[in-house]
C-alpha cells in the first residue's frame, strides 16, 4: 500500500507539474482517468462526472464503455456515481449489489464484463461567491468513476489512493474555471473598448459634422438615443459605417477646414 | 498608504490616461473622416503620422480643439474668435 500511495503521489505531482493553465480542462481530466486506471489497482476503465447546469455529463472517459455506463446512470438519475456526487460519499458497489439498487445499470455492467464499481465525489467550492454559504451552494460537483472486471476490486484502503486524485482533479477543475473566467473577463473588456471606440468615433463625426463641441456632440447622441430608444453604441456603429448620415448643421463652406495650424 | 496600494494607484492612473489617449484618438478620427470624406482606416494611418503615441495623442488633441474652439466660437456671437484666420 505505501508503494501505491508514493506511486500514485509521484504520477499526481507529475501530472500537477504539467499542468497549463490554458490547456482545456477535459483533456487534463482524460489524462488524470488514464493514470487513475494505471496506478490505481483492479481499475480496467475510468470516468469523469460533472454536473454542469444540474446536469450530469461525462468529461473524460478511458473508453467507450465506462462512458455508455455513465449514460445509463444519468438515464436513471441514479447509481453509484449520481449518489457519490450527490451525498458526497464514496460509494463502492459490486454486481450483485447494483442488481438489486440498479437492476438496468446491472445488465449494462454485465455486458460491458464489469464486476466492481467505484465512485468518489468531485467537489470545488466557487472561489468568487459572496461569502462561504455562498460558496458551498455554488460549488461544482461531480465524482471520478472506476470500473474493475475483476470481483471485489477496490479495497477500502485504496480510499486514501483515490482521494489523491480527487483532489487533483478538483484543483484542475477549478483552475479551469478560473482561467475560463478570465478569459471572459478579458473578451468583455476587449469588447467594452471597442464599443467605446465606436462611441468616441461617432462623438468625433458629430462634432465635425454639426459644429458641436465634445461634450455637445456627447449630449446630441444621447438626445438621439433617448428620442429612437435605441442604444449609443448601436448608433456609433450606424454613424460610423456611414457619417453621411448626421446631417450638417451648416453650409459645408462654413466647417471647419482640416488645415493645421501655423505652430503645427 | 503601502507600496501595494501605490503601484495600484499608479496603473490606475496609467490605465485612466491610456483610456483617455485611446478616446481622444478615436475622436479625432471621426473628425478626420468628416473631414476629408474617407475611411476609417484611413484616417487612423492619418493620425498615426508620426508614428509615437504622444505624437498621436497630440494630433488627435489639436484635432479635437479645432473643432471645440470653433464650436465655442459660433456658440458666443461676441467672440468673433476664428482660429482659422490666421
Amino acid at each position: 500500500m505505501t508503494d501505491h500511495i508514493h506511486d500514485v503521489s509521484a504520477a499526481v505531482l507529475e501530472l500537477a507539474e504539467s499542468l497549463r493553465a490554458d490547456q482545456p480542462r477535459d483533456e487534463t481530466l482524460a489524462r488524470m482517468a488514464d493514470r487513475v486506471v494505471t496506478l490505481l489497482p483492479g481499475a480496467d476503465a475510468a470516468s469523469v462526472t460533472l454536473f454542469d447546469g444540474g446536469e450530469p455529463t461525462t468529461v473524460a472517459a478511458t473508453e467507450a464503455g465506462a462512458l455508455s455506463l455513465d449514460k445509463v446512470q444519468y438515464s436513471l438519475d441514479d447509481g453509484p456515481c449520481i449518489e457519490a456526487a450527490r451525498t458526497e460519499t464514496v460509494v463502492r458497489t459490486d454486481i450483485d449489489q447494483a442488481r438489486r439498487r440498479w437492476p438496468a445499470l446491472a445488465d449494462a455492467a454485465a455486458d460491458a464484463g464489469v464486476e466492481t464499481m467505484l465512485s468518489c465525489p468531485l467537489f470545488v467550492r466557487s472561489d468568487n461567491a459572496a461569502n462561504l454559504e455562498a460558496a458551498n451552494h455554488h460549488r461544482l460537483s461531480g465524482a471520478l468513476n472506476v470500473w474493475s472486471r475483476r470481483p471485489g476490486s477496490f479495497e477500502p484502503g485504496h480510499a486514501a489512493l483515490i482521494a489523491l486524485f480527487t483532489t487533483a482533479m478538483s484543483g484542475v477543475i477549478l483552475t479551469a474555471a478560473r482561467w475560463r473566467r478570465a478569459q471572459i473577463q478579458a473578451e468583455q473588456l476587449v469588447t467594452a473598448l471597442d464599443t467605446r471606440d465606436a462611441i468616441a468615433t461617432a462623438k468625433g463625426i458629430v462634432m465635425a459634422r454639426r459644429g458641436l463641441t465634445a461634450d455637445e456632440a456627447f449630449g446630441w447622441l444621447t438626445d438621439l438615443s433617448q428620442r429612437t430608444n435605441r442604444k449609443i453604441r448601436d448608433l456609433a456603429g450606424v454613424i460610423v459605417a456611414d457619417p453621411g448620415l448626421v446631417e450638417p448643421k451648416e453650409p459645408a463652406s462654413r466647417r471647419p477646414s482640416p488645415r493645421r495650424s501655423a505652430n503645427s | 498608504m503601502n507600496d501595494f496600494g501605490q503601484w495600484q494607484e499608479q496603473a490606475a492612473h496609467r490605465l485612466l490616461s491610456h483610456l483617455m489617449q485611446r478616446t481622444a484618438a478615436s475622436e479625432a478620427v471621426g473628425i478626420l473622416q468628416v473631414w476629408h470624406a474617407y475611411p476609417r482606416e484611413q484616417a487612423r494611418d492619418d493620425l498615426d503620422v508620426t508614428g509615437t503615441p504622444a505624437g498621436r495623442e497630440a494630433e488627435a488633441r489639436r484635432i479635437i480643439a479645432v473643432v471645440d474652439n470653433a464650436a465655442d466660437a459660433r456658440a458666443d456671437r461676441d467672440a468673433h474668435w476664428d482660429p482659422f484666420e490666421r
